[in-house]
């Protein structure tokens, strides 16, 4: 018997023992198999730790997405209303706002502001 | 749960978009006032320019009353430089005006001592004359 044969012989009794199997039995590896593919599956989600942990807290996660969206917000509005501010602190400056208003002003800062 | 989710996001979306001061452009819509309608304190510092109020555009008024609301806060020496150069300032373009407040922001982001010598430079250089209205109340540059 060479190699091939005694490979097919070794799965034709396997097949064989597999076909003789009772119900009981069959039914607890079905049952271990679907463990098992549910086990990978949870595996393979925490691979993905953020996404994971926000599918798990959606609530948290609104909150928090709403907190970033109400500070980006407020900054925004701070940055909208500094205009009053900074007339102020043009209107009392050392220099008069027509010194500021020069177009040259940028420029010559370039090169003399360091 | 989507379908809650959903519906906070609309209502957060709407109350921001309703919310006062809102400054989405068109929707940030700015009231014309005769001088008239200001309060007294406003009139109170916005006094020099109380002849060119009622031809300004609402915008340029809006910022000038923000400018009024932080006038009593300063000192009467800053108060007093501040109503001297009102009249010149209401009168520049508002282009003029945008390029002083941009490149007042540079300045602003410069060290203090920087600032200080590059005042001073700037000042020589233009013939601008320096005056020290913020060196008395702790300099609201700063």
């Amino acid at each position: 018997m060479n190699d091939e044969e005694f490979a097919h012989s070794i799965t034709a009794t396997l097949n064989q023992a597999t076909r003789e199997l009772g119900t009981p039995v069959t039914s607890r590896l079905s049952e271990m198999r679907r463990h098992a593919l549910a086990a990978g599956r949870d595996q393979h989600r925490n691979g993905h730790g953020v996404l994971v942990w926000t599918h798990d807290h959606p609530w948290i996660t609104l909150i928090m997405a709403v907190c970033i969206g109400v500070a980006g917000w407020a900054g925004f509005q701070r940055q909208y209303t500094d205009n009053g501010e900074v007339d102020i602190q043009l209107l009392t400056d050392d220099l008069p706002p027509q010194a500021y208003a020069d177009g040259d002003f940028a420029t010559w800062l370039k090169s003399h502001g360091r | 749960m989507a379908q809650v989710t959903r519906s906070l996001i609309i209502a957060l979306l709407l109350s921001v978009a309703s919310a006062p001061g809102h400054a989405g452009g068109a929707a940030h819509a700015v009231s014309f006032r005769l001088w008239a309608e200001l309060s007294p304190q406003q009139q109170v510092a916005l006094a020099p320019i109380a002849d060119d109020w009622n031809h300004m555009p609402a915008s340029q008024q809006e910022k000038l009353l923000k400018v009024a609301k932080g006038y009593a806060g300063l000192s009467p020496k800053q108060q007093a430089v501040l109503q001297a150069r009102l009249v010149a300032w209401a009168r520049m373009t508002p282009e003029q005006r945008m390029v002083a407040r941009e490149n007042y922001k540079k300045l602003l982001a410069m060290p203090a001592q920087s600032r200080l010598r590059v005042k001073q430079r700037w000042a020589e250089a233009r013939g601008h004359e320096m005056a020290t209205p913020n060196a008395e109340s702790g300099n609201r540059t700063q």
